[in-house]
């Protein structure tokens, strides 16, 4: 009994579905069914709204369980996008500052008017007590020993050994090295010795000078060298009025972050002596006196010989002047 | 009275977790069918006529919620039909509670899954390939039967709390709360 009440209970159920089936699927989205369906959703809507407030975070923690291992790998790519980014800011940051660096490096050497090329310093000293540096450019690049290496800030050194395509560069913080400078404002002369980490120690040659704190130290020509004149040095520390004849001077450039350099290829060689080759003779030389009968004869003084005032005074026009090398020019900048 | 607003209750939750947490519910893209669970649940505790009841219930429910899926009136004889069928087979069923609930669940949520296929493709509403619909019917079921403990526990806890009366339909032998004048297990 129960079990045929049961079947036609059911078959009275299905008839139900089968109508309710037919009517939406003849009527659509306009009849009765289909009104229905609206009404039930909205007002199972609000109530579906407002749990999904409460239990959206619940959800979402399940969530996250079952895409562990996916958020895992997109976290470990993530990272590894935020690494590259970051690298990528780093080189444009490099890259920024080297453009900067260039820009000063070319304007430095509009300024001094040399033909340079440019270098970069691939090799630091390797202990606290050796001041010199390696560079990427040598003699192929038209480099010799004793150039001179500037720097946008100034004088940074000296080459002192040169190989096909690297030099070393003797800098201006070695003790072993002397330079001849002048303070730019008075012209007073001195000679510049490195220490090390420490400020330059400036010898003046004239302790009567009177210097400046700030005075510029610049360089200036010296015999025998190819250092050219006024290449900014650094500055004066203390100033001084008399007594010591000893000053620091404080370096522009900062040789702790040395990157690229130049290397000044045509500053003429200051010569340390006349080439009497090159001597030009005197063009209206002194008439040996006519010996006459009423006055003897007596033979000029060396000290008033007019060629061996020339010889020791030199015209501009008569300077010998220091022809280019092929490697000189090659290669600059 | 009380039961079937007890189950009301019961359904109106598994609707609405279905309805808002079922996507975050979703393993490999499938999600557990926790209507057909407690409509099977039902039947397995109350037989035939009270699963059908419930089926066709929360069928219908269940298509008026859903304007996509098809014609109203699809659901409603699908888990009618698994609802009692469920109910039908509890006399045959054997074995310890729980297997037994974990393999009406799985059974009954695959018949669900194909039936709503099979009703699709006749109307020509879901066009599911044949493939597709036995795979989807078995992950769910998969899914169903691992959630089946839980959803019996509640629809148990639901009947012990409100039993039926003496003169309905004999109740579950493995019914986890049994009332005076029950009809034992045979």
């Amino acid at each position: 009994m129960s079990s045929r009440r049961s079947r036609t209970l059911v078959a009275l159920l299905a008839l139900a579905a089968l109508v309710l089936l037919t009517l939406d699927y003849r009527q659509g989205d306009e009849g009765l069914v289909a009104a229905l369906q609206r009404g039930a959703t909205s007002v199972l809507a609000p109530v579906q709204e407002g749990l999904a407030g409460v239990v959206r975070p619940v959800g979402n923690f399940f969530r996250s369980i079952a895409d562990l291992r996916d958020l895992r790998q997109k976290n470990a790519e993530l990272e590894a996008e935020l690494r590259l980014l970051r690298e990528g800011k780093l080189s444009r940051a490099d890259l920024e500052r080297e453009n900067a660096e260039l820009r000063d490096l070319l304007s430095m050497r509009q300024r001094l008017g040399f033909t340079t090329t440019g270098a970069q310093v691939i090799a630091q000293p390797p202990n606290a007590f050796e001041w010199s540096v390696l560079i990427d450019a040598g003699a192929a690049q038209g480099i010799e020993a004793g150039m001179a290496v500037i720097n946008a800030q100034g004088l940074v050194g000296k080459v002192i050994d040169v190989t096909w395509r690297n030099a070393r560069v003797q800098l201006l913080t070695s003790p072993n090295a002397g330079y001849a400078v002048r303070i730019s404002g008075t012209g007073e002369e001195g000679l510049l010795t490195g220490r090390g980490a420490r400020p330059f120690q400036l010898e003046i040659l004239n302790p009567e000078a009177e210097i400046n704190q700030g005075a510029q130290i610049v360089t200036r020509v010296f015999q025998g060298t190819t250092i050219p004149d006024s290449v900014p040095i650094g500055e004066v520390e203390e100033g001084r009025r008399g007594g010591s004849r000893f000053l620091a001077v404080r370096p522009y450039v900062d040789f702790s972050r040395l990157s690229l350099v130049q290397v000044v290829l045509d500053a003429p060689v200051a010569p340390s002596r006349l080439d009497p080759n090159e001597l030009i003779p005197d063009p209206d030389p002194p008439r040996p006196p006519t010996p006459t009968p009423s006055t003897p004869a007596s033979p000029p003084s060396s000290s008033e010989s007019p060629s061996a005032t020339a010889s020791a005074n030199p015209s501009p026009t008569a300077r010998p002047t220091r022809t280019p090398t092929p490697s000189a020019t090659g290669g600059s900048t | 009275m009380a039961r079937v607003v007890a189950l009301t209750a019961v359904g109106f939750t598994a609707l609405l977790i279905t309805t808002v947490i079922g996507p975050s519910l979703a393993v490999a893209g499938y999600r557990p069918d926790l209507m057909t669970l407690l409509v099977v649940a039902v039947a397995f505790y109350d037989g035939s006529a009270s699963g059908a009841r419930a089926g066709f219930a929360v069928g219908l429910i269940g298509d008026l919620l859903s304007t996509a899926s098809g014609p109203v009136g699809v659901g409603a004889l699908v888990l009618l039909l698994v609802g009692y069928g469920v109910g039908s087979l509890r006399p045959y069923l054997s074995g310890t509670a729980m297997v037994g609930q974990i393999a009406v669940a799985a059974g009954g949520t695959v018949v669900a899954v194909l039936g709503y296929g099979f009703a699709g493709l006749l109307l020509d509403v879901s066009p599911a390939d044949p493939a597709l619909a036995l795979e989807t019917a078995l992950a769910v079921a998969l899914y169903n039967a691992l959630l089946a403990p839980f959803g019996f526990h509640a629809v148990g806890w639901v009947s012990h709390k409100f039993p039926r009366t003496a003169t309905a339909v004999p109740a579950s032998p493995w019914s986890p709360g049994r009332v005076s004048g029950q009809q034992t297990r045979p």
